[in-house]
């Protein structure tokens, strides 16, 4: 029952090639003070799990309730499993959506709640009795079936909620920050459970969130928004290692910003350090690789690209002196000072071996390049 | 999301509730003015009947009448709620609890209930009606909402405040007088507005200890209309209804309607009409009677 | 002395003074008089009020409670004696029943009616609506009727509906009618008095429950199928049903009593409870004018212990 969702909702397919969800040209403008979604092109395949990242304001959320139907584009077109429902009321796009304070009904049970989201589906009553059976289990809440959400803990509650959303097998699911309001270990355990849910029912999901390490776990690809506008769109490992520019960089972990200026390209890169220092990189060590010769760019590279070796050691680009370290486990921090570069490095290890005062050999492994910029949001 | 025919449905319906409760108002209005008769549309425009108004003793006296008892009833009401409501504060005890849900049952009894009341207990007592008896059934009506105001400013201010007073050296008159008043200024002025009003506009309850001398704007204004109606009422009746409507602009322009009579949600309270509250922005722990529940809006009347 | 100098001054001397041993350190006693006589004013400030409130109570106790015994004194006495006459007079005369107590239940209950109507769209609308300067002129607008002269607004109404009154000039003009419709002293006139009247006590606590509804609640709702008029019939309503039965039965138990609707709109010749009273009043009939007053104030304190039940019974919830 819930492997072909299309079946299912009995939609149009009308195109061959048929994507989950796509944005076409979307256009929004909030007045007062509220930014402008200009021509937004957004897809994301059928299936597939696409997270939407950003800090508050970013048009994340104004994003998702478009495609819900909540908010209505000024321009351009919104296609679900191939229909377009740019016109189409909120209430018949077949969508499930997931609130971040779960936006329960307090006057019904948990079943009572399955049941309404069934019933507006136009289920057949003799399927609903079982379907509400089987979407609870799914969410582990077979008990629960008939307590009020007064009885329920948070998690519980965002279960329902999940719950409610995948009943009546929609074409794509959209939560909206859903894990926001829980506690971290909730929180991780609920990732994984959506996730899994996701995947098993191959649902095409669209996943709003603030919290960088909950897309990069949960997510097919992510899509990282700032101010309206679509900086990046990528596999959670090709963001992180190839960020395109030091805005994305930056949202999905720390990073180093290195200005410097492009010599040559070839089988290597040649560039040049603010310190005067010419390193040679292989060119599959790029994330993103600069365009031109003699161009000013900046290298990002993640403090867990960047290798400490002995100052005796060869193979280091750039020398530096270890100026404070922070110990946290799992791994160790070092803030590295090289000279003539304009900051410190910050360069993560999992060996707590570097005393404060010693004397370092760097090595960039992996970066990536961006246009310079000068002022990073 | 785009509006559907039930949005359309329901503007229409609350427009037309708007439509439904102010026209009375706007057609007396207009016939303040009509040189005829008491009839709408107007044939003329005349400001004669206001004249009328002012050469008519009755109506003089009953303007007066009618100021005295509201101004020394919103006086007495909020001087005794002041009272009652720190009383209250100081005091958790059962009485206290019971003293003021008496307090507020005036809200909640008809007016008429008290007037029958009153002149039954009058007659026996003095055979007849006295003005003072009349006064005493306005400050009854007009004493839940000092109270109630007073009650819900005094919530807002945690205790620390007092008890930070009093460890500076503040005895207790010295806290109310410095700490405590400041900070209620608003709902005392809210609370006695209110009173003004209420006792301004009765009707009920003084139709029953109304005298034949002594008559309220409003029992005057009704035995006219029995004897037959000239639109001198309609402009009487105008500048009475003026009077409070500009209480309810001021009021709004000071504290604001909706958080006034308990319409705002419970959060983060607005500031009306750019104004700053003197009241300080406290944390929404204590259970604050704006929660939905109407007859513990701060003043509804 | 000033906090200022008490800060600095430590109250016992640091370095041990010429006491003797085994005796407590020299404490400052003019500082130690002073915070006792505050905490003496405080607590007999306390006292003081605590009389106040008693007699407070008292007070209210003689002014409200006394002319009800009174009343209820006078319910019993015929002429010069004893007797349950009055009350025989009231429960078993159809005039009595039917046309006091039974009319104006049915009165309130159809202006009631007609007011929700309108006060639940228009309490919707405003705290759904999203411009706040509408908002707060919607808020102005509902709260000034509840400011003015009840008397001043049925003037209003009575020139409306008489027989020279708008309605009946619209109709006629119109030509859906010949001969001017008698509304007035009809019951209609009045359930349209008693309309007015209850509309504002309706929305406005309403207007508070319906914003208290999150809106993602409808939002969800509405994703999962349900048309604007089903998430408003299924979810908001059910979500505030506590509230709006609290204001409308508070704005019943105000109509039943209601005064100025039945003299001005009704022409007296449409009984309520508070209009029998004042005649039987005026006639002299004060045994029956109470035992009219004592039912009135007994449904009124049988409509309105639900309410009080309730606020109890959501109190304690909050309490646990």
């Amino acid at each position: 029952m819930y492997t072909s969702r299309t079946e299912a909702n009995g939609m149009n397919m009308t195109t061959a090639q048929q994507q989950g969800l796509e944005l076409e040209g979307i256009s929004l403008s909030l007045g007062k003070g509220g930014f402008t979604i200009d021509g937004l092109d957004l897809q994301a395949k059928e299936g597939e799990f696409l997270s939407l990242v950003g800090p508050s304001g970013c048009g994340k959320s104004t994003t998702l309730r478009m495609v819900a139907g909540l908010l209505s584009p000024d321009s351009g077109r919104i296609r679900i499993g191939g229909a377009d429902v740019t016109d189409v009321a909120p209430h018949r796009r077949r969508i499930g959506f997931v609130f971040q304070d779960h936006a329960l009904w307090s006057h019904m049970t948990v079943r009572r709640h399955i049941e309404f989201a069934l019933k507006y589906a136009k289920v057949p009553r003799a399927q609903v009795r079982s379907r509400v059976d089987e979407v609870l289990g799914l969410v582990h809440l077979d008990r629960h079936a008939d307590h009020y959400p007064f009885e329920l803990s948070g998690g519980q509650r965002q279960r329902v909620s999940i719950a409610r959303a995948l009943a009546p097998a929609p074409a794509m699911l959209l939560l909206d920050e859903p894990l926001s309001n829980l506690d971290r270990h909730l929180r991780e355990e609920m990732q994984r459970e959506i996730r899994a849910i996701q995947q098993r029912l191959g649902t095409t999901a669209l996943y709003v969130t603030h919290d960088r390490n909950e897309a990069l776990s949960m997510s097919d690809r992510i899509a990282v928004m700032q101010s309206g506008r679509l900086q990046q769109i990528d596999t959670p490992s090709r963001i992180y290692e190839a960020p395109t520019n030091e805005y994305v960089a930056r949202l999905l972990g720390p990073i180093n910003a290195i200005p410097s200026t492009i010599i040559s390209i070839t089988t290597h890169l040649g560039v040049r350090l603010p310190n005067g220092a010419g390193i040679s990189l292989p060119a599959d060590a790029c994330g993103q690789p600069p365009s031109a010769p003699d161009s000013q760019m900046t290298m990002l590279v993640r403090p867990d690209n960047i290798m400490l070796c002995d100052v005796a050691d060869e193979r280091h680009h750039v020398a530096g002196t270890v100026a404070s370290t922070m110990y946290s486990g799992s791994s160790s921090e070092y803030m590295v000072e090289v000279e003539g570069m304009p900051t410190a490095l910050k360069v993560v290890e999992r060996e707590h071996i570097r005393e404060p005062g010693s004397r370092v050999g760097l090595r960039f492994d992996k970066v990536s390049f961006a246009e310079e910029v000068d002022d990073v949001a | 999301m785009r509006p559907g025919p039930f949005t359309y449905l329901t503007v229409a319906a609350a427009a037309a509730g708007i439509v439904f409760i102010l026209l009375p108002l706007f057609i007396m209005a207009a016939t303040a003015f009509n040189p005829t008769a008491i009839t709408f549309p107007p044939e003329g425009f005349t400001l004669k009947w206001f004249g009328a108004v002012l050469e008519d003793a009755r109506f003089v006296r009953a303007i007066i009448i009618s100021l005295v008892l509201a101004v020394f009833s919103a006086a007495v009401s909020s001087a005794i709620g002041l009272i009652v409501a720190l009383a209250i504060r100081q005091s958790k005890s059962r009485i206290a609890e019971h003293l003021s849900t008496l307090m507020l049952s005036p809200l909640f009894i008809p007016g008429a209930l008290l007037g029958i009341a009153l002149y039954q207990g009058a007659n026996a007592l003095f055979g007849t009606v006295p003005l003072g008896v009349l006064l005493v059934g306005h400050i009854l009506l007009t004493l839940p909402f000092p109270v109630r105001a007073l009650m819900a400013g005094l919530a807002r201010i945690p205790t620390s405040l007092e008890e930070a007073a009093f460890l500076s050296g503040a005895g207790f008159l010295g806290t109310v007088w410095h700490v405590l008043l400041p900070q209620l200024r608003l709902h005392l002025f809210a609370g006695s507005a209110m009173a003004f009003t209420m006792s301004w506009n009765d009707f009920d309850l003084s139709l029953f200890l109304s005298g034949t001398r002594v008559q309220t704007l409003p029992v005057e204004i009704y035995g006219r209309l029995q004897l037959g109606a000239d639109p001198s009422i309609t402009a009487l009746s105008l500048i009475v209804a003026l009077v409070s409507v500009a209480g309810v602009i001021i009021l709004d322009r000071t504290i604001g309607v909706a958080e006034f009579a308990g319409m705002e949600r419970q959060g983060p309270r607005r500031t009306p009409g750019g104004r700053q509250r003197s009241a300080p922005s406290t944390p929404s722990t204590p259970s604050t009677p704006s929660h939905p529940q109407p007859d513990s809006g701060v003043l509804t009347p | 002395m000033s906090p200022d100098v008490s800060l600095r001054t430590p109250v016992a001397p640091i370095a041990p003074g010429p006491a003797a041993p085994g005796s407590p350190p020299t404490i400052d006693r003019e500082q130690n008089k002073q915070r006792s006589r505050q905490i003496r004013g405080a607590t007999t400030a306390r006292r003081l009020l605590r009389i106040l409130i008693l007699a407070a109570a008292a007070a209210l106790a003689v002014l409200l409670v006394a002319p009800v015994l009174y009343m209820v004194g006078l319910s019993f006495t015929t002429g010069q004696s004893f007797g349950v006459d009055h009350y025989v007079t009231f429960f078993t005369s159809q005039y009595y029943i039917v046309g006091v107590a039974l009319n104006s239940v049915a009165m309130a209950a159809a202006g009631v009616l007609v007011a929700a109507v309108f006060a639940i769209p228009l309490a919707y609308v405003i705290a759904r609506v999203g411009s706040a300067g509408v908002r707060r002129a919607l808020t102005v607008a509902l709260f000034v009727p509840l400011w003015i002269n009840s008397v001043i607004l049925m003037l209003g109404w009575y020139i409306i509906v008489g027989a020279n009154g708008i309605v009946n000039q619209t109709l006629l003009m119109i030509g859906l009618i010949e001969e001017p419709l008698r509304i007035l002293s009809t019951p209609t006139a009045v359930v349209i008095g008693l309309a007015q009247l209850a509309i504002p006590y309706i929305a406005m606590p309403l207007v508070g429950v319906f914003a208290a509804v999150p809106r993602s609640a409808e939002e969800a709702a509405h994703v999962c199928g349900a048309s604007p008029a089903r998430v408003f019939f299924r979810i908001t309503l059910p979500l505030s049903a506590q509230g709006l039965f609290v204001g409308i039965l508070l704005s019943f138990t105000l109509s039943i009593g209601a005064l100025a609707v039945p003299n001005i709109l009704g022409g007296g010749k449409v009984r309520m409870f508070s209009v029998a009273a004042y005649s039987e009043l005026t006639t002299g009939n004060f045994g029956l004018a109470s035992v009219i007053a004592l039912v009135l104030l007994l449904t009124t304190v049988l409509c309105l212990s639900p309410i009080l039940l309730l606020n109890r019974r959501t109190n304690q919830h909050k309490e646990h």
